[in-house]
């Protein structure tokens, strides 16, 4: 045996593992999970730091009254999994060194009651016989006591827990890892019984920023929270949170069945259209209905770059960190195209069985390399859509009837932009429902109002929204330190402008700070006739100067 | 049918009208008179959904009618026909609804011959008031609208749409042009003739105004597309016209309200694509890191014009082909294919040369540094100094040693370097510097002739010897077949090196083992047929290589000779090669296999698709001394040999197989005629009477073509005629002719009544007695 108080240190890592791995609803490789999975839905945790003393002194007047092992899980249907968890220094386990623990798992036990015995040894000869012929204990080899190299841990328990927390991107894990251990010991010398939120509640408290958080996972609800909205003066970065709640996105329902069809067969589906074709509203929206199915959607956008460690390691983290709250994740990959080999791979490394999968809904351009996989192709008859889109806006923010609404869209014939849904929704959104027709300043009025609430800086923001819209127009990122090379700017300054654009919610600035571009092609070409009509005096010492 | 069957066809049923061929539709259409408009208006209006209305075979059946028939008619209606049924429609807008009908239609291809005669009538019949009346305002509304898409829906360059459609306008009111703008948004396929629309609209004075008050009154999207579309069109030569259309605009009240001012909009538009161009050459001379985007960009052409939809076809689609290229399509890589709107070498031109050489020099991918290159070449700013500049980089030079093989690296940058040694000295240099390095990594099969034949003298010493170190160094048969034909290519070797090289060549590569798998035999026969007419001599070795197992599983093979049409000629003289060496050791194993069903079935047909020298289209009549390769497989003597020769089953499986009459499914076969050539020449070699069997299987096929027609029936009479004269060919005759005499002419004598024509000539010189003639009875 070792120190005295030793083997807690083991017990509350153990159970600390334990925790995680039930919250994070991960099966684990060992006798545990037949345990659970007998036991089902739990209703509460009971932890208990005086299991090691009441086996300690096994004569104990508290044993039979506690009737509680060092952590008690109780189900919805009342079943109880009993867990006694202890640390062996050398050799096995003989009967007598348990005796207490058998006795009252033997008087205890019943047809909804069972007891575990979660340890690093082995039993004894004797004991693995007397457990073989139907001593009512489940003998858990658990990990090892955790040694530790360099402050690193290289075996045992501690591992397994620093595994987990580098995959939920934990920045400080030695610090997370104590936090974590101290809180189940205050849990269990407290005695307390939780329920499943509140060790959730408590865990998430302990692990959130700014030790983790978004930097690593970005949940999609947060990013669609801080957008502004399509219904602003700048919907340019896509729906809003409140547009998806409130109902003011529209999506075929068709769409949407065929991907609920493809997720549930594959955890796959790859969303593909040309630009400004509704992909990544569909990808919003999706987040939306994953969201109030008690699902947590997570994105990555490519635009910015492939994630640090890699996509495969960032969907593994966003999984964890998913069911670590306890929901099931659903990855959004973004601008696929930009980088289909690392989302090949990302996509070829999933487990094997769908059940197991991290759903992934792969939103992209049209790209041969994702040919094969479930797709669904929102580019297919564009132009129909544009108008079914027209027709169901008509209809919501309008109160035409479906009649009145295809009559008028007959009428517009929205000629040249039911296509391209970014000019789309900024023409509807200045439909006049009297006169039936598009309206033609409507769709420059929110550029030229976002140009208006610059404040900061303006001129060198001007010229550079002068560069990133002429190269955006077609689709070219601005890097900025050639825009300050040709604004003759220093390169802090551009960085700086690029990042005010971007708070104004006109720019796209890029995670590292080297390129900004406009959201979109169309809105670069909106910003593009704004800035030469309406802010010529802005942008003329730029313009003089390409011309030299 | 008269005219009056023609209205009232197109009212009652349209689906009488399958009953009509084009000739029928098109004389009832001209005899129509003022009905013939509005009818034929309809008719077409009616025929998509006629087409939909149909399944199965029924709508097959119409589809075939549209397709081969009426649009047969659409398409055969001059602009004569059509000035005329424009003159003598009953109204204005009977014409213009028989012109927008017809414009829809790619098959009718006048209908832009006749808009004069509907600007005409339109000019002639508009009230210049507007009426009164609202269903007759609106019926003009409509007319004018249909005419206007008619007018201007592109057949032709856009310079004429814009003419014709300004006359239109021209003669239009000013209430129906404020009509016409008013409704802009029910243009017809607008995109397709809105530049031509927009020239038209600020040409006439008329128009202008009616323009300006819309545009400074109205806040409609498609008229400041027309003036986006005006002020790009007018912005070299006619330059006086946006200036008083904005003149016109400020005159008008409420024209201050437009967001963004005309004045500054339009200079805005007329200096896009040079002040684009510029920024565009700026930021590649503050050299980004994406510059790769930028010269894919400036790279990618595509033929089609996204503006101009496509006229639609019947069910409502159609095909579009267009030819995408960029730096990037080029070698398979992905796109953005986003079209550039501005002058690429504009832009390129205003690139500083030394920023130019940085970014050559900071493109990793060798194929594409020199693809920048290229480009910038271009320019005139690109001289001496800046390819001075440029080459100087060592980082260049060594990525352009170090193209790999991969993916064909390194012949992709050779190609390159040699389209741009003749650009300069200096890349001259560097091409006689460079390319000899990448040889050692060329595929096999980039060594193409053009590549050695244009090369340097270093190049082509470089090419010699790879060659000869590869041929030597065990190549897979593929390889060695492609080493052999580059040995061929001229200038690369002198004649005695040449002839060293072969007598010294090493054959293991097409060596085969005794029991050849079907993938071998199968590249064995490809290596082979590929040689056969270049290097005889070294396919006579390696036939005499092999086995007599290997013989026997060459021949066996059905996978290598299969009934594909890839070099069937030379592929029979392999295996006629193959069968004469086994020959040679197993006559009698060769005999039994080769009357075996399965591949006596293969042969024959592999002999059948060499079209027994009458294959395409020669000049002269092919001559038959014994050396072509169906004579040759013919000749074998192992198909003379036995009691029952099988020269007689081929000879009578081709009276059998032959057609009587070529048509485009079998115009690479022999017809019945030219296989009777070929066999009466083969027979005339081979001293050989005409068999028994001949004339009743010539009897069989006339009987057979009986059913066909009289065409068939003559066409395998001509074949017959080819036989020496003798009874039962005189017998054969006259039944045939008889045959003949019954059956009535062809549908459509004048393109496929030949076979009938030519026998009736021959007949006409037989003695009315004989029974061939077959003017008399």
């Amino acid at each position: 045996m070792g120190e005295v108080g030793e083997g807690y240190a083991y017990q509350w890592e153990v159970t600390a593992a334990v925790v995680l791995r039930l919250l994070r609803g991960v099966d684990a490789d060992d006798a545990m999970a037949p345990a659970l999975r007998w036991l089902g839905k739990i209703q509460s945790y009971a932890f208990d730091g005086e299991g090691e003393l009441k086996d300690a002194s096994s004569t104990s007047p508290n044993m039979e009254g506690a009737g509680r092992e060092d952590l008690d899980f109780l189900s919805v249907d009342g079943r109880q999994l009993s867990v006694q968890i202890k640390k062996r220094t050398g050799g096995s386990w003989s009967p007598s060194s348990l005796s207490t623990f058998t006795k009252r798992a033997t008087k205890q036990n019943s047809e909804n009651h069972r007891f575990v015995f979660l340890t690093n040894a082995d039993p004894s000869p004797k004991l693995a016989g007397q457990l073989a012929s139907g001593l009512p204990i489940e003998w858990i080899r658990f990990a090892d006591v955790s040694e530790f190299v360099e402050s690193r841990p290289v075996i045992g328990v501690a591992r397994e827990i620093w595994r987990t927390l580098e995959m939920l991107g934990i920045r400080d894990v030695r610090n997370a890892h104590a936090s974590l251990c101290h809180q189940v010991m205050r849990w269990s010398l407290k005695g307390l019984k939780l329920t499943p939120d509140d060790v959730r509640t408590e865990v998430e408290s302990l692990l959130v920023s700014p030790v983790m958080g978004e930097r690593f996972v970005r949940p999609m609800e947060q990013v669609l929270r801080e957008r502004a909205g399509l219904f602003t003066d700048q919907p340019f970065q896509g729906p809003s949170w409140d547009d998806l709640a409130s109902g003011r996105v529209h999506v075929r329902p068709e769409v949407l069945a065929l991907i609920d069809k493809h997720l549930a067969e594959n955890a796959l589906v790859v969303v593909e259209g040309p630009q400004a074709s509704g992909k990544s509203v569909l990808a919003a929206t999706l987040a939306h209905r994953a969201e109030t199915r008690d699902m947590l959607p997570i994105i990555w956008d490519l635009a910015h770059g492939e994630p640090d460690r890699g996509l495969g390691e960032y969907v593994a983290m966003a999984t964890t960190y998913a069911r670590l709250r306890g929901r099931e994740p659903l990855v959004v990959v973004e601008n696929a195209h930009l980088a289909s080999g690392a989302v090949l791979r990302a996509i070829a490394t999933r487990p094997s069985r769908t059940p197991e999968r991290t759903r992934l809904v792969v939103v992209t351009r049209p790209d041969q390399s994702f040919k094969g996989l479930p797709s669904v192709d929102v580019g297919a008859g564009l132009a129909g859509r544009g108008l079914q889109l027209a027709s169901w806006y008509l209809q919501r923010f309008h109160g035409y009837t479906d009649e009145q609404a295809k009559r008028t869209i007959a009428g517009s014939r929205f000629f040249g932009i039911a296509t391209d849904f970014w000019a789309l929704w900024l023409s509807l959104r200045g439909f006049d429902p009297s006169r039936g027709t598009l309206p033609w300043s409507t769709r420059y009025t929110p550029i030229v109002r976002s140009l208006e609430l610059l404040t900061q800086n303006p001129r060198t923001l001007y010229e550079l929204l002068y560069v990133a819209a002429g190269l955006g127009r077609y689709e070219l990122q601005t890097d900025l330190r050639a825009a300050s090379r040709l604004l003759s700017v220093d390169f802090d300054t551009v960085r700086h402008v690029a990042e005010l654009g971007g708070t104004a919610g006109i720019l796209d600035v890029d995670m590292t700070r080297a390129t900004c571009r406009f959201w979109h092609a169309s809105l670069a070409d909106l910003y593009w006739d704004v800035l030469r009509t309406r802010r010529r005096e802005d942008i003329d010492r730029v313009r003089t100067k390409v011309c030299l | 049918m008269n005219h009056r069957d023609f209205a009232a066809l197109v009212a009652d049923d349209p689906a009488r009208l399958t009953d009509l061929n084009k000739r029928q539709l098109v004389a009832a259409f001209g005899e129509a008179g003022s009905e013939g408009a509005g009818a034929l208006a309809a008719l077409v209006g009616r025929i998509p959904e006629w087409l939909q209305e149909a399944s199965g075979p029924e709508r097959e059946r119409r589809h075939d009618w549209v397709k081969g028939q009426f649009d047969s008619f659409l398409s055969a209606l001059s602009p004569a026909v059509l000035v005329r049924a424009t003159e003598a429609a009953d109204s204005f807008h009977s014409a213009a609804a028989l012109h927008g009908a017809l414009a829809r239609r790619r098959a009718a291809v006048h209908i832009a011959a006749a808009s004069e005669a509907l600007t005409c009538r339109f000019a002639a019949e508009v009230p210049t008031e507007s009426p009164v009346d609202q269903d007759i305002r609106e019926q003009w509304t409509q007319g004018f609208l249909r005419a206007v898409f008619a007018t201007g829906v592109r057949a032709g360059p856009q310079g004429e749409q814009a003419t014709r459609l300004t006359r239109l306008l021209a003669s239009s009111p000013k209430w129906l042009l404020e009509q016409l703008l008013d409704r802009i948004g029910s243009l017809e396929m607008f995109n397709n003739y809105a530049p031509a629309l927009a020239l038209s609209l600020v040409s006439s004075p008329t128009a202008r105004e009616a323009f300006a008050a819309a545009l400074a009154t109205r806040d409609v999207e498609q008229h400041w597309r027309l003036f986006r579309s005006g002020v790009a069109a007018t912005s070299t030569g006619q330059s006086d016209l946006i200036p008083k259309l904005i003149a016109q605009i400020e005159l008008e009240p409420g024209s201050n309200s437009t967001i963004l001012r005309p004045e500054d909009f339009a200079d805005a538009i007329a200096t896009e694509s040079d002040d684009t161009a510029r920024l565009f050459g700026a930021y590649l001379s503050a050299r980004p890191t994406n510059h790769e985007d930028a010269f894919d960009l400036l790279s990618y052409h595509t033929e089609l014009d996204e503006a101009l939809s496509p006229l639609p076809e019947w069910l409502g689609f159609g095909f579009t082909m267009s030819m995408h290229s960029s730096m990037r399509l080029n070698r398979g890589a992905e796109s953005k294919r986003v079209k550039c709107t501005f002058d690429k070498a504009t832009a390129l031109s205003r690139v500083d040369p030394e920023a130019a050489a940085w970014l050559v020099e900071q493109q990793r991918d060798p194929v594409y540094a020199l693809d920048y290159l290229a480009r910038l070449l271009r320019g005139p700013a690109f001289d001496d100094d800046f390819l001075r500049l440029t080459l100087a980089k060592p980082l260049l030079r060594e990525r352009l040693r170090a193209a790999p093989a991969t993916d064909g690296m390194a012949t992709r940058v050779y190609d390159r370097l040699e389209r741009l040694a003749h650009r300069h000295l200096r890349l001259a240099d560097l091409h006689r510097e460079v390319a000899p390095t990448l040889v050692s990594r060329f595929r096999a099969e980039d060594f193409g002739i053009d590549r050695i034949r244009f090369g340097t003298s270093e190049v082509t010493a470089a090419f010699r010897e790879e060659v000869r170190r590869r041929l030597k160094s065990h190549p897979s048969i593929g390889e060695w077949v492609l080493l052999l034909e580059a040995l061929q290519t001229p200038w690369l070797f002198e004649d005695a090196e040449r002839d060293q090289t072969l007598s010294e060549l090493d054959l293991s590569p097409c060596a085969l083992p005794s029991s050849p798998t079907e993938e071998e035999v199968t590249s064995w026969v490809y290596a082979l047929t590929r040689l056969h007419s270049t290097f005889p001599e070294v396919v006579a070795r390696a036939l005499a290589a092999l086995g007599v197992s290997a013989l026997r599983a060459i021949y066996q093979s059905l996978q290598a000779f299969n009934g594909s049409s890839w070099q069937v000629e030379s592929r029979l003289l392999v295996l006629g090669d193959i069968v004469r060496h086994w020959h040679s050791h197993e006559p009698a194993a060769v005999a039994a296999a080769m009357s075996e069903p399965v591949l006596l079935h293969r042969d024959f047909w592999l002999l059948m698709r060499t079209g027994l020298g009458f294959a395409g289209v020669t000049l002269n009549p092919p001559s038959f001394v014994g050396e072509t390769a169906p004579e040759r497989w013919l000749d074998l003597d192992v198909l003379w040999e036995g009691e029952e020769q099988l020269i007689a089953v081929y000879l009578a499986s081709i009276l059998r197989h032959a057609p009587a009459v070529r048509n485009p499914e079998n115009h690479d076969t022999a017809d019945l005629a030219s296989a009777s050539t070929f066999i009466v020449a083969l027979l005339n070699r081979h001293d050989t009477p005409v068999p028994a069997f001949v004339w009743p299987a010539l009897a069989e096929r006339v009987k057979d073509a009986k059913s066909l027609g009289r065409e068939e029936v003559s066409a395998v009479l001509m074949a017959v005629l080819i036989f020496p004269d003798c009874p039962p060919r005189l017998e054969l005759l006259q039944g045939g002719i008889a045959i003949t005499r019954e059956l009535a002419p062809c549908v459509d004598e004048t393109t496929s009544g030949y076979h009938y024509a030519t026998l009736k000539q021959w007949s006409c010189t037989q003695p009315p007695e004989s029974g061939l003639n077959l003017n008399s009875r």
